[in-house]
């Protein structure tokens, strides 16, 4: 059941609408219900595997309590058991997830490496598989380190992996911050409910009129790169819009949908094109998937034995400094390979991930290097002019990693980044017919996407300030919110694009 | 501020909003041709109802046929009826008269394919009568597109705001009230009685961009479960379903024989294991019929009027003649 779909949000609208009719008391179990019907409607086969991570994670996570719980002085014997226990649950949980994703990919490059034709059948992808196994898995990790208490009715930890909106592109929630907002009881509130509709209406205006504008462009350009090759720099460009429209817009439309049932998800997006560095981008971008990195694989990782080992050589070996910064640096490499095959089976995604990595852990190496050489330039790091050249330094950056990112191939890449660099032909865009059988006007288009891209600037720099821009709008006169909604409610079919000239939601593939 | 007081704003705020979209559904949604092709089936009783695709509904002329078979039939085909719309329309026909036969031209393209969500998505729905059926066609198609498509009807129309003028005149006058076909007619086409298009000779290039070859592989099981309703629907109703395929220009075929030829085999086999009557004319002689591209407005398959009513006419006496064989 898509997002942008009918059925769904009249599904939401009696979701909504019974839990707050119901008695209170039974309000998760009927989030639960709509849950599993919301996941059922793709196919009832594929509950099996949301139901196979349910089971093996809650009944992992019960027994680590048990062990926990028995009375021995063998702390060491304890620690032993429960951390095998946990590494049975990753592994059948991460197993299940690379049995699905990833084994086909394994068997195209063993084939072409050997010249072997190993087959494996080509399953169907569960939807949203990749989210849920990961929060499950934070789960676990934090009963297993104690952090957290393991939910002892199996029901209730089923509501925490299947929460219908977010199961689909995220947010990876945590245990501690969501689970109890889920079985909390809630009173229906008006002013939570203007919000979380003015933020679903938000949501969808960055889809429709940025993102699906966006993608024609990128795909045609993408699609056909040697077609257009003065086009480079915009189908980059355009990409940066259209998949931040598309991935944050879904999350508003997500963290809408869950606020309707007085649940407040985590952020997932901090206007990340404003970031100053890779490192503050991923402060900003796919937030829970960064700090579900940091905290279950950073962390571990760079305060790992070996790791302390090999800092204690590597210190002796290169010196201080580099032999502190050296394993957070591999720890960093490590964390963005994983980012990027979590992206999908595909040696770009791979790239894409480690060329992230490597340019995080080169900014550490040289972090020293770049403060004396700031001191030597004079340069004022509270400048505006250093903050903007912060921020469109990092821009750059995060476009080169965006051709790995969207082209079909990594020698599809390269080609359009050295058509960047070559060609240069913005002409080329009017080429591109818009709209359904592409009898929409281009020039329009672009002019869409001008001005929804200049929209969505003003309101981040608001928010950058700190002004809540949702809270702005409510306290306004009512003609003039009303305006607003009414703006955002028509601008969905005027300026948006039919579903047939573009796609789904693009993070909902993973 | 009062919970009553702040229901009333948001009853106000909707009603705003329904109001806005009504008009603007009013001044974009054009008059188009299945507004007559429903007002056919809701009005008269019919013997035999053509369902299908484009290629139908510019080879098939109902008149023609019925001089033939002496008999009263109507085409509710259309560009964009997949077999969803085929099985509602058959229905939604049922309820009001029920026919003899129904004929449903396939074009393999059809089952291999999605339909797209455009102009002609949501169209028959639109012009269909307030019934169960349409409830029905309401929860199983119309409810799975995209919110846009349903609730603002006008918007694949958007670009078309220098048609709004005409369109209001249109719907105000009495052309709309009468279900008079004259806006249908242009230089390239022309819509006749019984929903037959009838295309004309013009100098427009003769081109294949739109279409859609037979590949197993892309089989769309919604089409094959559908189609298999409307053969139980047929069985449990006596209604006799025959199925059809027109011909193809010459020039099509031997480009994509193998297409085309899969196709046949798979739908010969099916339609066997069905008990269902097929008709591939891609196959089937068909005397004194030109099949060169020079008898077809476009490579695709739609045929200019003559070609058309030639067709039809072989068409009504192959069908007369099985009938007497059986």
């Amino acid at each position: 059941m898509s997002f942008v779909a009918t059925e769904f949000l009249l599904f939401v609208a009696i979701a909504a609408a019974g839990y707050y009719l119901i008695p209170k008391r039974f309000q998760w179990m009927w989030l639960l219900l709509f849950s599993y019907i919301y996941y059922s409607s793709s196919g009832i086969k594929l509950l099996f595997f949301l139901l196979f991570t349910t089971l093996t994670t809650y009944g992992a996570a019960i027994w680590i309590e048990q062990v926990n719980q028995q009375q021995s002085d063998d702390k060491k014997k304890i620690g032993k058991k429960k951390r095998n226990i946990t590494i049975i649950g990753l592994l059948l949980n991460f197993g299940m997830l690379a049995l699905l994703k990833y084994v086909n990919f394994g068997i195209v490059n063993i084939n072409h490496i050997l010249h072997t034709d190993f087959t494996f059948p080509d399953f169907l992808l569960p939807l949203g598989i990749s989210f849920y196994t990961f929060q499950s898995m934070g789960y676990l990790l934090d009963v297993n380190w104690g952090k957290c208490k393991a939910e002892h009715n199996p029901f209730r930890f089923a509501l925490f992996v299947s929460f219908f909106p977010q199961l689909l592109q995220g947010p990876i929630g945590r245990f501690d911050r969501l689970a109890h907002q889920l079985y909390t009881e809630h009173s229906f509130d008006w002013e939570r409910t203007e919000r979380a509709l003015q933020l679903i209406l938000w949501g969808f205006f960055k889809k429709m009129v940025l993102a699906d504008n966006a993608g024609i462009f990128v795909d045609r350009i993408f699609g056909n790169y040697q077609t257009y090759p003065g086009l480079s720099i915009f189908a980059v460009l355009l990409y940066s819009a259209q998949l931040y429209g598309d991935f944050s817009g879904g999350m508003d439309v997500v963290m809408g949908i869950a606020d309707l049932f007085g649940i407040t998800m985590d952020d997932n997006f901090r206007r990340p094109y404003f970031a100053r560095s890779i490192t503050d981008f991923w402060h900003r971008w796919h937030i829970t998937l960064g700090t579900w990195m940091k905290d279950y694989i950073f962390y571990p990782l760079s305060l790992s034995r070996p790791m302390n080992r090999f800092g204690k050589f590597a210190r002796k070996r290169f010196g201080k400094n580099i032999g502190r910064t050296l394993p957070i640096c591999i720890a960093n490499i490590v964390v963005f390979l994983v980012v990027g095959i979590w992206h999908g089976a595909a040696w770009k995604f791979i790239v894409y991930g480690l060329y992230n990595g490597l340019i995080i852990a080169f900014s550490g190496l040289m972090a020293q290097n770049y403060r004396k050489w700031k001191q030597a330039l004079h340069v004022n790091e509270k400048a505006n002019s250093w903050m903007v050249f912060q921020i469109l330094r990092t821009f750059l950056l995060v476009n080169i990693s965006w051709f790995f990112d969207r082209a079909n191939s990594i020698s599809d890449a390269w080609g359009m980044m050295k058509n960047a660099l070559t060609h240069f032909n913005p002409t080329e865009l009017f080429a591109i017919p818009m709209g359904e059988s592409g009898i929409g006007f281009t020039p329009v288009g672009l002019g869409i996407i001008i001005f929804a891209s200049v929209i969505l600037f003003i309101v981040s720099v608001l928010q950058e300030r700190g002004i809540c821009v949702r809270s702005a709008i409510a306290a306004k006169p009512i003609v003039i919110r009303w305006a607003v909604y009414l703006f955002l409610i028509f601008a969905l079919p005027v300026l948006g694009q039919p579903p047939s000239a573009t796609g789904g939601f693009i993070y909902a593939q993973f | 501020m009062r919970n009553s007081k702040k229901a009333i704003l948001v009853v106000l705020f909707l009603v705003i909003c329904l109001a806005g979209n009504s008009i603007l559904t009013f001044c974009f949604y054009p008059y188009n041709y299945a507004r007559i092709d429903m007002h056919n089936i809701e009005t008269k009783a019919y013997d035999d109802i053509f369902l299908g695709s484009s290629h139908g509904k510019c080879g098939i002329n109902p008149l023609v046929f019925d001089s033939i078979t002496g008999q009263k039939s109507t085409n509710l085909c259309m560009g964009g009826e997949y077999m969803q719309d085929v099985f509602f329309l058959a229905k939604e026909a049922v309820r009001n008269h029920k026919p003899q036969r129904i004929i449903y031209e396939l074009d393999p393209g059809y089952w291999v394919t999605k339909p797209s969500q455009g102009m002609e998505y949501t169209s028959f729905y639109q012009e269909f009568p307030k019934s169960l059926v349409k409830v029905q066609y309401f929860a199983e198609k119309i409810m799975k597109a995209d919110f846009r498509s349903t609730l603002f009807p006008w918007y694949v129309y958007r670009q078309f705001f220098f048609k709004v003028l005409d369109n209001v005149k249109t719907k105000t006058g009495p052309v709309y009230k009468t279900y008079d076909p004259a806006p249908f007619s242009n230089d390239a086409q022309s819509y006749k009685p019984e929903g037959f298009i009838y295309r004309n000779k013009i100098d427009a290039p003769k081109t294949e961009e739109n279409l859609m070859l037979w590949n197993k592989a892309q089989l769309q099981q919604d089409t094959v479960d559908y189609f298999e309703r409307l053969v139980n629907f047929c069985d449990q109703k006596q209604i006799e379903l025959v199925v059809i395929t027109t011909p193809v220009p010459t020039e099509t075929y031997q480009k994509y024989q193998r297409a085309y030829d899969n196709a046949h085999d798979y739908f010969t086999e099916y339609m066997k294991s069905l008990k269902v009557p097929y008709y591939d004319f891609n196959h089937l002689p068909l005397d004194g019929f030109d099949k060169s591209l020079n008898a077809y407005a476009d490579c695709e398959g739609h045929m200019y009027g003559p070609t058309a009513e030639l067709f039809t006419q072989l068409l009504a006496e192959y069908l007369v003649n099985k009938r007497t064989l059986f």
